[in-house]
């Protein structure tokens, strides 16, 4: 796979790589990284287009951050425990 | 070690964290720390002739440089629009059927708009209908009958896929349309 994981929004499926394609030229994200990462997705987090202290930033997430913006939380724990959850 | 190499060591130390003090990430400073003290070896090698310094030199700046380029990769792997454009698949479980498709954008610009005919059990892909992120309003029209949505295509490095579903149902024809989006990292 050329990317280090791919997920539905919002859907039930995500596939997590172990490591990106290496002609893709892509950073190896740590593996529990892209779990928490593709998984949000799953929830309905979007990737953010700047840097951000967030695991949905692409820049956070390849260096190990596990925590969530307060968007990006306020998104996966809506879609998990509900608006009021 | 060499007093003059070690006051150097001893001021990129501090500096570094100074700046991972006031909240400059390490993988920041790292690299510019790195290649600095390798120079900073290298000189003390071309004085004294020792092969540890040389060593040292060829794995900081190699150290600094393989984190550079991780950093400019990441950097550069932002991306503004969707990874691929949107497209649609038209569906029919059921007898053959007349399906118009019309994208129209948030400016009321009518971008899209083909007929097919779909036959039992087939699937068609329309292929690339826009790949500029923004709102979309999709209309499917099935024998006359006429199902929208609202579509988000998102400034990222994304996917979006319209499913035009259609069942037939005794003498009525069943349209249902979702958009699935897939990401990418």
């Amino acid at each position: 796979m050329d990317h280090n994981g791919i997920a539905y929004l919002d859907g039930h499926f995500s596939v997590c790589a172990e490591a990106p394609a290496w002609w893709s030229l892509k950073a190896n994200w740590p593996d529990d990284s892209v779990v928490q990462h593709e998984l949000s997705h799953n929830f309905g987090a979007l990737d953010h287009s700047t840097p951000a202290e967030c695991i949905m930033d692409y820049w956070d997430a390849f260096w190990g951050t596990d925590s969530w913006c307060t968007d990006c939380w306020s998104v996966v724990n809506a879609n998990v425990w509900g608006p009021n959850g | 070690m060499n007093s003059r190499y070690f006051l150097i060591f001893c001021l990129f130390a501090i500096l570094s964290a100074i700046s991972t003090y006031c909240g400059v990430p390490w993988y920041l400073t790292a690299p510019p720390v790195l290649v600095l003290l390798g120079f900073a070896s290298l000189i003390l090698y071309r004085k004294h002739k020792k092969k540890y310094a040389l060593f040292l030199a060829v794995l900081l700046v190699s150290a600094g440089s393989i984190i550079a380029l991780i950093d400019l990769q990441l950097y550069f792997s932002y991306e503004h629009k969707p990874a691929r454009p949107m497209s649609a698949r038209i569906w029919n479980m059921g007898n053959a059927h007349n399906v118009r498709l019309t994208v129209i954008d948030s400016a009321g610009n009518e971008i899209f708009n083909k007929s097919y005919t779909v036959n039992g059990g087939e699937s068609i892909d329309t292929g690339p209908v826009t790949g500029k992120p923004g709102r979309y309003s999709v209309i499917a029209e099935v024998d006359g009958e006429r199902v929208n949505q609202t579509v988000e295509l998102w400034e990222c490095r994304c996917k979006t896929t319209i499913w035009i579903t259609i069942r037939d149902a005794g003498h009525e024809t069943l349209v249902d349309m979702e958009s699935k989006v897939i990401m990418f990292d």
